[in-house]
C-alpha cells in the first residue's frame, strides 16, 4: 500500500546499479506508486534519476533489486528527447502507439488537436519546433491509453504556455482515468503536480526522504 | 540552356561525333560507325533474337538481385545485432568479398553443372557480401532510442519492421541497390558468357567468335540503355521516398 492508502501499481526495491566501468550510480531505493497517484523524482543533475526511470520502464535490466508491477499495466512514456519517428508525420507517430490503422489515425488527430497541434497534424518531426515535438510525444504517450505514465524531464525547454498545456493534459488523465504518473523533473511547477516528491542524492544516489 | 541539355545531351553528342569521325577515318570492320550499330540494333530487335536474349538476362538480373538483397539484408542485419553471429560469419564474408566473380562462376559450373541454378547461385554469391557489409553497417548505426520507444509502446514485430527498422535502413538499402544493380548485371553477363545458351552475355560470346564488333556493340548498347533506364527510374523513386521527410 502506498502512503495514500491505495493499492500499489508499482513497487520499486533497488539495491544497487553500476555502470559497466564499475562506478556505482544507484544505491538503496525503495518506493511505490499507487493507482491515480503522481510521484515526482527530484535531485541534482546526473544523480541517476533518468537511469532509475529507465529501470522502472524495463529499458535497463542490469541492476540488483526488483521492480514489481501489479499485473501487466500499459505504459506510456515521454522521454527527454521526443524520440519521434522522423519518417512519419505527427499523426502517424501518435497512431502507431495505438497499433496504427485508420481508426487510430482519427483518434490521434483528435488528441493532437486537443494539445493545440491541429496545424501540425501532417507535419514531419523535422518541421516541428521542440515544444511541438514534445507535445506530439505526450500525445503519443496518452494515446497508448496507459495506466502508468513515465515522464523524463518532459516539460523542460518549453515555453510556459506549452508546458502548462502539457501539465494540464496529464492531470486531466490522472483525474479522469486514474492514471498513475512517475515524473522526473527539477522544475517546481512540475513538482507541484505530484502528491509526493522523492529526492535522490548522494553517491551512489539514494532516497533522501522516506518514501 | 537547361541542365539536361548541358549535362547529358552535349557530352553524349560529342561522344557519338568522336566515334563517327574515328570510325570513318579507320574504315575497319573492327570499328563500325554508330549508324551501322544502330541499324544492327534495329534489325536484331525487329527480326532477330535481341528481345528474347534481353528478357533472359533481365530475368536473371532480377532474380539474383532480389535473392542477394533479401539474403544479404537479413544476414547483414543479423550480424549487426549479434556480435557472436558476426564473429562466426565474418571469415566467410571476407572470403566471398575477396573472391573474384569469375572464380565463383567457374566453381559453380564445375560443382553444380552448366545449368540455371549454378548461374543464379554464382551471381547471387558474388553480390551477397556487398549487401551484407552495407546492411551490417546500417544495422550498427540504428538508433537505440527508437528501439526503446518501440519497446515501450509495444509495437508488434510487423510495426517495428515496417515503421522503424526498414526506414532506418533505407539509406543503406538504397546504397546496396545502387551498387547492386550495376554489379549484378555485369556478373550476369559473365556467367552467361561462360555457361549459358541464352542472354546478352551468350550473344556477346557468339559474336566474339565471329569477330562481329557491330553486333557486339548493338547487344551491349541495348542492354546498357535498358539497365540505365531502370537505374534512373528505380533509384530516383527510392531517393525521393527516402528524402521526403527531411526538412
Amino acid at each position: 500500500m502506498s502512503p495514500a492508502g491505495k493499492p500499489d501499481r508499482l513497487s520499486v526495491d533497488i539495491h544497487a546499479k553500476s555502470w559497466s566501468t564499475g562506478q556505482a550510480v544507484l544505491g538503496d531505493i525503495r518506493f511505490s506508486l499507487a493507482a491515480g497517484e503522481v510521484v515526482a523524482l527530484s535531485g541534482p543533475s546526473g544523480c541517476g534519476k533518468s537511469t532509475l526511470l529507465a529501470i522502472v520502464a524495463g529499458l535497463d535490466d542490469d541492476y540488483q533489486g526488483q521492480v514489481s508491477w501489479s499485473g501487466a499495466p500499459r505504459l506510456g512514456m515521454v522521454f527527454q528527447e521526443p524520440r519521434l519517428l522522423p519518417w512519419r508525420t505527427a499523426t502517424e507517430n501518435v497512431a502507431l502507439a495505438m497499433g496504427g490503422g485508420r481508426t487510430a489515425k482519427l483518434r490521434a488527430r483528435a488528441i493532437l488537436s486537443e494539445l493545440g497541434l491541429a496545424e501540425a497534424l501532417d507535419a514531419y518531426p523535422a518541421r516541428l519546433s521542440l515544444g511541438m515535438a514534445r507535445r506530439v510525444a505526450l500525445a503519443r504517450a496518452l494515446a497508448a491509453d496507459p495506466e502508468v505514465l513515465l515522464l523524463d524531464e518532459a516539460f523542460v525547454s518549453l515555453d510556459d504556455l506549452s508546458a502548462e498545456v502539457m501539465r494540464q493534459a496529464v492531470l486531466s488523465a490522472v483525474r479522469q482515468q486514474g492514471l498513475s504518473v512517475l515524473l522526473v523533473s527539477h522544475d517546481p511547477r512540475d513538482l507541484s503536480m505530484a502528491g509526493r516528491v522523492l529526492t535522490l542524492g548522494g553517491t551512489p544516489a539514494r532516497l533522501l526522504q522516506p518514501a | 540552356m537547361t541542365p539536361l541539355w548541358t549535362h547529358r545531351l552535349i557530352p553524349s553528342a560529342m561522344l557519338l561525333l568522336t566515334w563517327q569521325v574515328a570510325a570513318t577515318a579507320a574504315q575497319s570492320p573492327l570499328l563500325p560507325t554508330p549508324q551501322a550499330v544502330l541499324e544492327a540494333l534495329v534489325a536484331e530487335t525487329v527480326h532477330g533474337a535481341l528481345l528474347h536474349h534481353l528478357a533472359a538476362t533481365l530475368l536473371r538480373v532480377a532474380v539474383c538481385f532480389c535473392l542477394a538483397m533479401t539474403i544479404g539484408g537479413i544476414l547483414g542485419s543479423a550480424m549487426a545485432a549479434s556480435p557472436r553471429l558476426n564473429r562466426w560469419l565474418d571469415p566467410w564474408l571476407q572470403l566471398l568479398l575477396n573472391m573474384p566473380a569469375m572464380v565463383v562462376a567457374i566453381l559453380a559450373y564445375v560443382w553444380l553443372g552448366l545449368g540455371e541454378p549454378a548461374a543464379i547461385i554464382a551471381v547471387t554469391l558474388s553480390k551477397l557480401p556487398n549487401v551484407m557489409v552495407i546492411l551490417r553497417e546500417g544495422g550498427r548505426q540504428r538508433d537505440r532510442n527508437l528501439a526503446q520507444m518501440a519497446q515501450i509502446f509495444r509495437f508488434s514485430p510487423r510495426l517495428r519492421l515496417v515503421h522503424v527498422i526498414l526506414p532506418e535502413l533505407a539509406p543503406y538499402l538504397l546504397a546496396a541497390t545502387r551498387s547492386g544493380l550495376s554489379l549484378v548485371w555485369k556478373i550476369v553477363l559473365l556467367v552467361e558468357l561462360l555457361g549459358r545458351s541464352s542472354g546478352i552475355g551468350f550473344q556477346l560470346n557468339v559474336y566474339f567468335q565471329m569477330l562481329d564488333i557491330t553486333h557486339i556493340l548493338a547487344y551491349a548498347a541495348s542492354f546498357m540503355v535498358v539497365i540505365h533506364a531502370i537505374e534512373i527510374s528505380l533509384l530516383t523513386w527510392m531517393d525521393r521516398r527516402v528524402a521526403r521527410w527531411k526538412a
